[in-house]
C-alpha cells in the first residue's frame, strides 16, 4: 500500500528547486508573511536557498511570524523517561535491544512519584513522558503513570499537562490515553525516507513497519486525541528530504482531520553509549543548516508549535529561539530516575544520548527573559477546549495574544514567586512590567484584566488563567 | 469514553438552542478527561475575551464568551439556560427555545 510520502516525487521536487530565483523566493516569503501554509514546491525552494542576503531575510521573517502567531513567549516543559526497555534494535539508538552497556530500568510508581516531586520542586508544570517500545509499556501502563503524575503534588507544585512520546498504539490504546486526559501524543518518524528507514530498523522488529509508525497519529486522532506531535531525527538521512517529509505529514493531517500537528520536533542525532552508528554520519546536520531547517519549517507551517530540546547546547538554543521556536525543555535529565539522582548529587546513569544544554530551569528562564521572551507554563488551552481545530480558528487571525500572552504572564509570575532565584525574580518582574506597559498601550482593557489576575496570584491563588 | 457521536449530537443541539437565545455570544461544550476539557462543539463568533465556565455535570462543561465584564445577572441567566438545555437533551427530551 502506498503512503503519503512519495520518495521519488520529493526528490524530484527538491532537484527541480535548485538555484531558486530571488524574486520567486521573495514571493514565497510574502505568502509566509500572510501566514498561509506553504505547498511542497514552495518549501523545496526555500530549502535550496544559499544566498546569504535571502537567508537573513528568511530568519527575520521567521521571527516575525512567530511573534505574530505566538507572541513573545516560550513554553517550558521537562522530559521524564519512564522506562528504557525496548524490543527494537534501531541502529542509532542507545536504548536498542542489543546494547548491553545500558542497564534496563523502569520506574516503579514510588520512583515515578519521587521524580515528579523533584520536578515540581523546580517549578515544572508540563511534562513529556517517554517510553521505550515494549509490551510492558502498553496503554494501561501509560495510563497508570499518567494518573500518578497528575495526582502527585507538593505545596504549590503540580503537573498540569502530561504529553507522551511513545511507540504507536492501536486506536483502543489511544482512547484509553484520551480518557485519562493527556495533552499531546508525539511520534517521531525518525526518517521519512523509506529505504533509509528499512536499513536502520532491522526487519522483524515492530519498528521496522514504516506505515504502522507513519499512520500512528492517524490512529491517535481516531482515538480522540487532537493534539499530535510529529518529528524527524536529523542526521539519519538528507535533512532536505526530512523537512519535506514533515511538511507532507502536516498536509496529510490537515487534509484528513482538518488540522495539522500541534508541534514539530527536530532533534539532531547525538552520540550515545556504545552506538557506533552515530560516530560517522554521512548526513550530520551543521549548525547553519539546522538554523535553516527551523527557519524553513516556521515559514512553511506558521501555526505549528516548534520544540527545540536540550540536546542542543545553550549558544545554539539562544540563537534559535528568536527564529521560530515556541517550546523548550530545561533542567532536563534523561536517565531513568535522573532527576532524583541529580537532586541528591549522584551522577545519573547512562542515558539514551548526551544532552548539550545542562543548565537548570532557572538559568534558562533567566536567559529567555533576558532575550525578551516571556517564559510560559501555560496549560489553559486544553483545559478550556481550545485545541485542535478550535484553537486554529482563533490562532489564524493572530489572536492567541488575547489568551496566550496573559497566561504566560500569569504562569511566569507563579514561577517567580514560588521558585525563582533572586536574580531571576528581579529580571522576571522587570520583563512583566515592560510587557504590561506595552499591552496597556495597545489594549488598556486587557492590561486591566491581567493585572486583576496578577493580584490573585500575588495573594497566593494558583492556577489562575484566562 | 472517547467523545462519541452521542456527545457531539448533544453538544451541537445545546449550542444551537443557546445561540437562538444569545445570538451575540459564543458558546462551546466540552467533555472532561482528567484535566483536559475536550472540545465537542461550539457556535458563535469568537470574542477573544475570557470565557465564563459553567460546569454542567462532572463530565460536561459549557464555556460562554460574552464580554470581559459579564454581569452577575447575565451569568445566572446563561447558567440557568445551559443547565436546562443540557438536562433536556441529555435525557433525550429535545429542547427548543
Amino acid at each position: 500500500m502506498r503512503d503519503f510520502i512519495d520518495d521519488v516525487k520529493i526528490k524530484a521536487i527538491l532537484e527541480k528547486s535548485r538555484n531558486p530565483d530571488k524574486q520567486e523566493i521573495r514571493a514565497i516569503m510574502e505568502k509566509s508573511r500572510k501566514k498561509i501554509r506553504l505547498e511542497p514546491e514552495e518549501t523545496a525552494k526555500l530549502i535550496q536557498v544559499e544566498d546569504e542576503e535571502l537567508l537573513e531575510e528568511m530568519y527575520a521573517l521567521a521571527g516575525e511570524i512567530k511573534q505574530s502567531v505566538y507572541g513573545n513567549r516560550v513554553v517550558f516543559f521537562a522530559p521524564l523517561y519512564i522506562g528504557n526497555k525496548c524490543i527494537n534494535n534501531c541502529l542509532y539508538c542507545g536504548f536498542r535491544r542489543d546494547n548491553t552497556s545500558v542497564e534496563r530500568k523502569t520506574l516503579t510508581m514510588n520512583e515515578l512519584e519521587e521524580e515528579v516531586l523533584t520536578l515540581e520542586r523546580q517549578g515544572q508544570k508540563r511534562l513529556i513522558l517517554v517510553y521505550g517500545e515494549h509490551p510492558d509499556y502498553d496503554a494501561d501502563f501509560m495510563c497508570e503513570t499518567i494518573r500518578k503524575v497528575y495526582e502527585t503534588k507538593t505545596g504549590p507544585g503540580e503537573i498540569r499537562r502530561v504529553n507522551i512520546n511513545a511507540a504507536p498504539l492501536e486506536v483502543e490504546g489511544y482512547k484509553k490515553l484520551h480518557e485519562v486526559g493527556i495533552g499531546t501524543f508525539q511520534i517521531f518518524q525518525e526518517t521519512y525516507h523509506h529505504e533509509t528507514y528499512a536499513k536502520l530498523h532491522p526487519a522483524g522488529d515492530m519498528k521496522s513497519d514504516y506505515q504502522w509508525r507513519l499512520y500512528g497519529l492517524d490512529r491517535a486522532a481516531e482515538g480522540g486525541i487532537d493534539d499530535l506531535g510529529i518529528g524527524a531525527l536529523f542526521g539519519l538521512y538528507d535533512w532536505r528530504f526530512e523537512v519535506m517529509g514533515l511538511l507532507y505529514h502536516t498536509i496529510h493531517l490537515e487534509e484528513k482531520f482538518g488540522v495539522g500537528p500541534h508541534t514539530i520536533s527536530f532533534p539532531r542525532i547525538e552520540p550515545a553509549i556504545d552506538t557506533p552508528f552515530n560516530q560517522e554520519l554521512k548526513y550530520r546536520v551543521s549548525d547553519k543548516d539546522f538554523k535553516k531547517i527551523i527557519t524553513v519549517l516556521r515559514l512553511s507551517v506558521p501555526y505549528t508549535g516548534m520544540i527545540l530540546t536540550a540536546r542542543e547546547p545553550a549558544p545554539i538554543r539562544n540563537e534559535l529561539i528568536p527564529v521560530g521556536v515556541t517550546q523548550l525543555d530545561a533542567g532536563s535529565r534523561i536517565a531513568i530516575g535522573g532527576y532524583k539522582q541529580s537532586e541528591i548529587g549522584q551522577i545519573p546513569e547512562k542515558e539514551q544520548f548526551q544532552l548539550g544544554d545542562m543548565r537548570s530551569l532557572d538559568e534558562v528562564i533567566a536567559k529567555v527573559a533576558e532575550l525578551g521572551f516571556i517564559p510560559s507554563f501555560c496549560t489553559a488551552g486544553y483545559r478550556c477546549g481550545r485545541t485542535g481545530q478550535h484553537f486554529i480558528a482563533f490562532a489564524k487571525p493572530g489572536t492567541v495574544h488575547s489568551f496566550c500572552i496573559p497566561n504566560a504572564i500569569l504562569t511566569f509570575k507563579e514561577y517567580l514567586l514560588d521558585y525563582a532565584s533572586e536574580e531571576t525574580l528581579k529580571a522576571g518582574n522587570k520583563l512583566i512590567a515592560e510587557n504590561l506597559k506595552r499591552i496597556g498601550e495597545e489594549n488598556p482593557k486587557q492590561r486591566e484584566i491581567i493585572e486583576s489576575r496578577l493580584i490573585m496570584v500575588e495573594e497566593g491563588i494558583r492556577d489562575v488563567f484566562i | 469514553m472517547c467523545s462519541s457521536d452521542k456527545d457531539l449530537t448533544l453538544a451541537r443541539a445545546i449550542c444551537a438552542d443557546y445561540i437562538k437565545a444569545f445570538p451575540d455570544n459564543k458558546v462551546w461544550i466540552t467533555r472532561r478527561f482528567g484535566l483536559r476539557d475536550s472540545y465537542l462543539a461550539g457556535m458563535g463568533e469568537e470574542k477573544f475575551c475570557a470565557a465564563f465556565r459553567i460546569r454542567l455535570t462532572e463530565d460536561y462543561t459549557a464555556f460562554v464568551e460574552e464580554d470581559h465584564q459579564m454581569s452577575e445577572p447575565s451569568r445566572n441567566r446563561n447558567e440557568r439556560l445551559l443547565k436546562e438545555l443540557f438536562e433536556r437533551y441529555y435525557k433525550g427530551e429535545g429542547g427548543g427555545i
